[in-house]
């Protein structure tokens, strides 16, 4: 091609890629304590160092970190995984707020979406991952899970319940979500559990639209018990 | 003056490369796009059509080709009638007739419409320097008037990135773009226009400010100035080796231009 009929990256316009927004709202109370909190943290820097080694979801997944004990945290706000140099380390103690802890990772979804229509940015359904080792202890949780399956009905979240270890309330964990049972982690299998959640993202952020995007049930048996 | 008036001839040269998803995957390109000219010698209308088969339908691929050989064929045969229809009843009859096509060829192979499922951007222009736009979905259309770069014709999408509308939607009507020439406006007479699918979109305009690349001057000097077989593989070879790798979708390419030549006619 001569040197005349080459488009320069000056003629063109750099805007920014869709964002694929994924909210993780954790269970960090007392009973996670020990090695389930840290093979979750291993998981959770595992899930971000996958998705930072794809070259679209790099620059299109955004993380969101929400845990939620004798309160909910928000430990890390909605940002390009470029940014997120140093995840948070998460400690396990108090109770399980589950409810206070889905609203947050709601309110914070929200803001985000509203960032992007602001600025033009493109994006896909925002995700919530809700894990919990536990049973709510307190009555926020049947709001919350209100709140969630009515957003999911509407075709505006993605919502993956997780249960951790055989004491997780799954009939809790069930009121989250109309079209995806929640699946029990099998053992402390965090980090595949985080890695087919990473390739799934990867699966989101090169979706193309009409396309109805199918999740890789095999890899499922990967960390679920089926 | 003399009883003189101004002839348009319209040049044209397009491209369509597979995204890179397609490409890591071994599938083929689902982006499609035509173009008609009547009569072939000498035309008096020249028809673009470009279409972007939809990801999750079996057929996309082949509705799209479907849907940029009639659209491109209906807008030389009727350009008139479309141009002077009223504007809802335009939008009606242009995707009425479409999807009759698509749902024929649908039934035949035992499979739903929406299996066929493509978006449309389809211009028409002729002699005269009128012009006649269709558009369903994502995608976009640049124009050139003077010096000017505007969006003509943005996108049309859902909330989320990966919703958009297609031909085969059932109000789908609904959401047809319709734009054609209007004597005495700013847009009367464009010099150019752009088609792009959204594969590219991201690197070419942005819907938010309204801002459209400098590479479209580019381009449309190229159709003026080049030899028809040059710009198309120019046109082919930045969709591939400049545009392509820098796609944020990593979905198929495909730009098609067509510039306006003026003359002189007794």
């Amino acid at each position: 091609m001569s040197g005349d009929l080459v488009v320069q990256i000056q003629d063109l316009l750099e805007n920014p890629t869709h964002r694929v927004p994924i909210a993780l709202c954790l269970d960090v109370s007392g009973s996670m304590a020990g090695e389930p909190i840290q093979e979750l943290n291993r998981g959770v820097r595992l899930f971000l160092d996958s998705l930072r080694e794809d070259p679209i979801a790099r620059f299109s997944a955004e993380v969101a970190i929400v845990t939620f004990s004798d309160s909910a945290v928000l430990h890390l706000d909605f940002q390009s995984l470029e940014r997120i140099t140093d995840p948070p380390v998460l400690a396990a103690s108090g109770q399980t707020d589950l409810g206070g802890g889905v609203l947050l990772a709601l309110r914070v979804l929200h803001n985000r979406k509203q960032q992007y229509q602001q600025a033009g940015v493109d994006y896909f359904q925002p995700w919530l991952v809700l894990m919990t080792d536990g049973q709510p202890t307190t009555q926020e949780h049947s709001r919350a899970a209100e709140e969630v399956r009515k957003l999911e009905r509407e075709g505006r979240l993605v919502v993956f319940p997780i249960a951790i270890g055989p004491n997780a309330d799954m009939g809790g964990l069930a009121m989250f979500s109309e079209k995806r049972p929640p699946l029990r982690l099998r053992g402390l299998n965090f980090r595949e559990f985080f890695a087919w959640l990473s390739k799934s993202v990867v699966r989101v952020s090169q979706s193309r639209p009409g396309e109805k995007v199918t999740l890789d049930m095999e890899g499922i048996k990967g960390w679920a018990e089926l | 003056m003399s009883s003189a008036s101004r002839s348009h001839i319209w040049l044209y040269a397009g491209a369509s490369v597979p995204g890179v998803v397609h490409e890591h995957t071994g599938k083929s390109c689902e982006d499609a796009w035509a173009v008609e000219t009547r009569p072939f010698e000498a035309p008096e209308v020249v028809s673009v059509a470009i279409s972007d088969g939809a990801g999750g339908a079996r057929f996309g691929h082949l509705g799209a080709l479907l849907s940029v050989k009639w659209a491109t064929r209906m807008l030389v045969e009727e350009f008139n009638e479309f141009l002077e229809a009223g504007a809802f009843e335009a939008r009606l009859r242009f995707i009425a007739r479409l999807r009759r096509i698509l749902l024929r060829r649908a039934r035949k192979a035992g499979e739903d419409l929406e299996e066929f499922a493509c978006t449309l951007i389809a211009l028409g222009v002729n002699r005269g320097g009128q012009w006649i736009v269709f558009h369903v979905g994502d995608g976009a259309v640049v124009t050139q008037v003077g010096d000017e770069l505007a969006i003509l014709s943005a996108p049309k999408k859902g909330e989320f990135a990966n919703q958009t509308f297609f031909v085969t939607d059932d109000d789908c009507v609904r959401h047809v773009q319709l734009f054609r020439y209007q004597p005495g406006t700013t847009w009367a007479l464009p010099q150019a226009f752009a088609l792009f699918t959204d594969g590219i979109e991201n690197l070419l305009i942005n819907v938010k400010n309204g801002k459209v690349a400098p590479v479209f001057a580019k381009l449309f000097d190229w159709v003026r100035t080049l030899p028809y077989d040059v710009v198309e593989k120019a046109i082919y070879e930045n969709l591939r080796d400049v545009l392509r790798p820098r796609s944020s979708t990593g979905d198929d390419c495909t730009l098609v231009v067509v510039v306006r030549m003026s003359q002189e006619r007794e």
